[in-house]
């Protein structure tokens, strides 16, 4: 997933993600794989007001954009959806720092530069 | 009422063509219902049988359901798709898998009964009929015009498939009550139906909103005009709606749960 946004105000992942997808990412990059009704009853505990479905379209959100990838799984349960992270959380933070240095290198260079240079002499 | 336009664009056919008209008529009506035929086979690519999709407390409540609408018959199958959804033909019953992720067990023993209702109406024979019928209505008046080079008759023509349309949107949403009416009678728990009914609302409409929503770029402060909601023309206005809304639906769910209940206790005082 490449970062398309980035909001000033928001601390760590939720700065890239809307705040219920970034607390999803949060727990699925805890347990790796789960499916839609096992962050449910995670999500549950933090806002007893969700419905499935909230979770549902923002777990296939975060298809979407790459996060996580879904699959069927054929368990003795029946056949159910299972949701997979696609990168690590480490990966991730590298590619967003990534993206926003390569913005501001490419709209304000020198700037950044002079900027960068500062801190690092700090 | 659906017959009456079919019927007048028959009498229509006779009248400006004759029985040569008649013919070209039939002819183009049984070339829709071919067309129809060859591409509903097949319509099941990803489908599972139920027994294998779903736990066996769920598969215990949905083999108890077929039951008592003597129905047994029927095949449930599981569909790959998240995506809510659920169907029915011939005497196939499809539920998506999304549907799995965003209602309990009760409210998709509801969902089955539903569709359950349209298998027991003869809905899954008569809604293709109806959509075979919806075709040949529509190609029916520049068929006239070729057929006749008179104007005034596909102008008439024309009047008469608006007419059929509205009809036809008449005949299938009372179709979709009729099920509702047959599940409810056939559900432990009527009021399932009314929940599952507001949950693939809820997941609609927000499903809606997440969509419209595009991905700014670096700009966090500054508010962009694209951004901002649009409201389009959707088909359903632009068209007759063939469904009940969930609002409509949900209302006469309470109604007969309030009639039972009241029902319930008149026969307690007696």
């Amino acid at each position: 997933m490449e970062p398309q946004e980035f909001k000033l105000t928001e601390e760590g992942i939720k700065a890239v993600l809307p705040p219920l997808e970034a607390e999803i990412m949060e727990y699925m990059w805890k347990v790796r794989v789960a499916t839609a009704g096992e962050v449910y009853d995670y999500m549950k505990t933090k806002h007893p007001e969700i419905r499935r479905s909230t979770v549902s379209i923002l777990m296939n959100r975060l298809c979407e954009r790459g996060l996580l990838s879904r699959s069927i799984d054929h368990g003795r349960g029946g056949m159910r959806y299972v949701y997979s992270i696609t990168t690590t959380r480490e990966e991730f933070e590298e590619k967003v720092v990534q993206r926003i240095l390569d913005a501001l290198m490419s709209n304000f260079r020198e700037a950044t530069y002079a900027y960068l240079s500062r801190i690092r002499k700090e | 009422m659906i017959s009456v336009p079919l019927a007048l664009m028959i009498l229509l056919v006779y009248i400006s063509s004759g029985y040569i008209g008649l013919g070209v008529a039939g002819v183009l009506f049984a070339c829709t219902m071919i067309i129809g035929k060859l591409s509903l086979q097949g319509k099941c690519h990803k489908c599972h049988p139920i027994t294998r999709a779903v736990p066996e407390s769920l598969g215990e409540k949905l083999r108890s359901v077929l039951e008592r609408a003597n129905l047994e018959d029927v095949e449930i199958y599981a569909l790959e798709d998240y995506i809510p959804n659920a169907y029915s033909y011939d005497k196939n019953i499809v539920l998506s898998l999304g549907l799995f992720e965003i209602l309990d067990d009760d409210e998709i023993t509801a969902v089955v009964a539903h569709e359950l209702g349209h298998i027991k109406n003869k809905d899954t024979l008569i809604f293709p009929l109806v959509a075979y019928l919806r075709v040949f209505m529509f190609l029916m008046p520049p068929l006239l015009l070729i057929l006749t080079w008179k104007f005034w008759a596909a102008v008439v023509g024309f009047v008469l498939y608006l007419w059929f349309e509205f009809e036809r949107s008449r005949f299938l949403r009372e179709r979709e009550f009729k099920a509702d009416d047959f599940a409810l009678r056939l559900l432990d728990r009527p009021l399932s139906l009314k929940a599952a009914l507001e949950e693939l609302k809820y997941y609609e409409d927000l499903r809606a909103k997440v969509k419209d929503q595009t991905l700014p770029g670096i700009d966090p402060t500054i508010e962009r005009p694209s951004q901002k909601e649009h409201t389009y023309w959707r088909p359903s206005f632009l068209m007759f709606p063939t469904h009940p809304t969930y609002e409509e639906r949900i209302v006469r769910i309470m109604v007969y749960a309030d009639i039972s209940s009241l029902s319930e206790e008149v026969r307690r005082w007696e």
